[in-house]
């Protein structure tokens, strides 16, 4: 939960993509930990893009909190008050928000598409027992609701602040990630856990092959070739998120500007390897005979964790394809990033 | 009375339907066994292939569990009467549920004076509450192996975390300690080899169960991010038509299967179709899924329900992809044995 946390505060103040290594390295294991640990871990660079006063707020009695996000938005509307505005409705999957000492909740306050963030403490929300899933069910993604919460505008940042460069955070904070435009490291926190979790389906397969697990055999060039390529496709899709968090934290450094063609790459590379993964750890899973799939055997969580994963919004196959193609005609799309020159 | 046995199947899937999503969470109750077992779809081995296979798509339609039992309880009492009359009369023949242990951990068997003994671990049996008799597949005696047929009461069953499909038949590790068990009980293997299975019904129904819940669901469904009617999104429409098509074919491979399986054709050109059909219905009902976001995900969603059990079905050994197919290269070739040189 350090990782961004300035260290001004006590925190890392790490550079971008360390985060997506350990969770890759924990999504081998377990993929809600790895959720927990970097999408959520990752919240940090949020709040310090914040205002120093909120910054304060957050961190002022601990460094470790965990701060949730609400995106999914149901029923919300802000009504503009005395020092801030007060908000209400309710935000469906926020992961980590038992643990949550903060949530960001995504709102409008010119009831539009421009949206801001509004940083809520837990004494302000609500959690609603509503994660029941076949995938990520340890990570706890529950609704959050407020009612009439008062929200100072100090604690209130509209998102065209919080991804351009040099947000109100920048002025008390040193580092690349909190005084970047924020635009450049989109989606790729996702790609470490997903990475990592078709990983551990990869090892699991392995194992039971090794075991001699029904239908799996070391000796049968059919399973050899399965494997071979599910494991060029994990590759594949490793070498993929490795080079485009690298060009983020290039681009970051060097404060250039990123041609649209390469943001519009981007789009399209991190949902395609998510995509492999997946593509991969299904090649070997949909091999596995009854004794396997109706049993409590790790690769069966490896593998409904890998595709809860991939339902995230920021590696949606349609969303980011189809608005990714927009923008190669210049049209309008649902992504902020690609609408810009 | 077996083709009564089928319509009867189709006649109790609407209600099978309705209490399905109790029923996986709850667990199978026993006056639906019982429905099942007066349907006399426990009864049905002896019924051509399509009547089976239509039983079960007819149930897969509906409900994982139903379907699982039907097929389960049938495959049963096929084994049993295969092995003798006095099993058969023993497990019911049919009027109760029994049911069937495969894929153990490890078994050993020793020889005694009035049978064997036995030990061994199935970690994954369901149905156990509704069974008063189950076959131990997979008993390994020396260099063949066996299956055995035991009273439940005397196994130590003990449940686990478990979350994938048919959760509704209460999934248990199954144990044998010493279990003695005298010789008329001890049969030959369950032939779970790449073979023809009416199950293949419950893949189809269970696919076309996902097709009908999706539509339905995503016909009211507004999208979470931006509030929009799901179903006028263009690739939600493509998409479902592309699964359509996807079951069109399936369909249409699976009449031909019906035909000649019960005009007695079993050869690999069949048994490479029975495979292609469940991948294609598995790739229609994963396409749906997916394109149904982390709603997908929820374990209310019927959706998800019906493809976590629709995963079970396919998963049958006799769907072997491998198996299947390079038994159909063979054929072809006209290679006989199964070399496994690269």
């Amino acid at each position: 939960m350090r990782y961004f946390v300035p260290r001004r505060l006590g925190g890392y103040e790490m550079d971008w993509g360390v985060q997506i290594q350990i969770g890759r390295t924990l999504a081998r294991y377990c993929a809600s930990t790895s959720w927990i640990a970097c999408v959520v871990g990752s919240h940090s660079a949020y709040v310090a893009r914040m205002s120093p006063q909120a910054q304060d707020d957050v961190w002022k009695d601990s460094i470790d909190v965990v701060i949730s996000t609400g995106s999914v938005m149901r029923n919300v509307s802000v009504k503009e008050a005395k020092g801030g505005y007060i908000l209400n409705g309710r935000w469906s999957f926020s992961s980590g928000v038992d643990h949550a000492s903060w949530v960001l909740m995504r709102a409008s306050i010119t009831n539009d598409h421009r949206q801001s963030y509004f940083l809520v403490p837990r004494s302000e929300f609500t959690i609603e027992d509503d994660w029941y899933v076949s995938g990520m069910s340890g990570t706890g993604s529950k609704t959050v609701g407020v009612k009439d919460t008062f929200v100072p505008a100090y604690r209130v940042i509209s998102m065209t602040q919080m991804m351009a460069p040099n947000p109100p955070g920048a002025s008390v904070n040193d580092s690349v990630v909190s005084s970047a435009s924020f635009r450049l490291f989109a989606g790729s926190a996702l790609l470490g856990p997903i990475w990592g979790g078709a990983e551990a389906v990869l090892n699991e397969y392995r194992a039971l092959m090794a075991q001699g697990a029904a239908g799996q055999d070391v000796n049968d060039p059919q399973c050899l070739l399965r494997i071979a390529e599910a494991a060029a496709e994990i590759a594949t899709a490793g070498r993929l998120a490795e080079g485009l968090i690298d060009r983020q934290v290039q681009a970051a450094l060097s404060a250039a500007k990123v041609p649209k063609s390469e943001r519009i790459s981007n789009v399209f590379e991190r949902t395609y390897s998510a995509r492999l993964c997946v593509n991969g750890a299904s090649r070997l899973v949909n091999s596995l005979d009854t004794s396997l799939i109706s049993s409590d055997a790790p690769i069966q969580r490896y593998y409904r964790d890998l595709l809860g994963m991939v339902q995230q919004i920021g590696v949606n196959w349609d969303r980011n394809m189809i608005n990714g193609a927009k923008a190669m005609f210049d049209l309008p799309t649902d992504i902020p990033d690609l609408n810009a020159d | 009375m077996t083709n009564t046995a089928a319509q009867n199947a189709a006649g109790l899937a609407e209600a099978f339907a309705k209490s399905a999503a109790t029923t996986d969470r709850a667990g199978y109750p026993a006056e639906q066994v019982a429905q099942l077992a007066q349907a006399g779809l426990f009864k049905i081995h002896a019924a051509p292939f399509s009547v089976q296979a239509e039983s079960l798509r007819a149930l897969a339609q509906a409900c994982g569990a139903s379907t699982w039992f039907a097929a389960t309880g049938a495959a049963a009492v096929a084994h049993a009467a295969k092995a003798n009359a006095d099993v058969l009369a023993e497990i019911g023949a049919g009027d109760r549920f029994c049911t069937i242990a495969s894929a153990p951990h490890n078994t050993t068997l020793t020889r005694s004076s009035a049978g064997i003994r036995l030990d061994g671990v199935w970690p994954s049996v369901g149905g156990l509450d509704h069974a008063e008799w189950v076959i131990l597949d997979g008993v390994r005696d020396g260099d063949q192996v066996v299956s055995v047929i035991a009273p439940t009461s005397a196994l130590k069953a003990s449940e686990f975390l478990y979350f994938g499909g048919v959760r509704g038949v209460k999934w248990r590790k199954l144990e044998a300690t010493a279990l003695e068990i005298p010789a008329h009980r001890i049969g030959v293997k369950l032939d779970a080899s790449a073979r023809l299975d009416p199950l293949i019904g419950a893949v189809l129904g269970g696919a076309e169960g996902v097709y009908t819940l999706y539509t339905t669901s995503t016909k009211a469904r507004i999208s979470g991010v931006g509030g929009h009617a799901v179903a006028r999104f263009t690739q939600v429409q493509a998409r479902l038509a592309e699964s359509h098509a996807d079951l069109k074919v399936c369909r249409a491979l699976y009449a031909e299967l019906l035909s000649n399986t019960d005009a007695g054709k079993a050869d690999a050109e069949t048994q490479r179709d029975q495979a292609y059909i469940v991948r294609t219905a598995m790739s229609a009902a994963n396409r749906l899924l997916s394109q149904m976001g982390a709603m997908g995900l929820s374990e209310t969603n019927p959706v998800q329900r019906q493809y976590r059990d629709l995963r079970v079905f396919a998963s049958a050994p006799s769907f072997n992809w491998d198996a299947s197919f390079a038994a159909f290269g063979r054929a072809e070739l006209g290679v006989e044995d199964a070399s496994r040189a690269a």
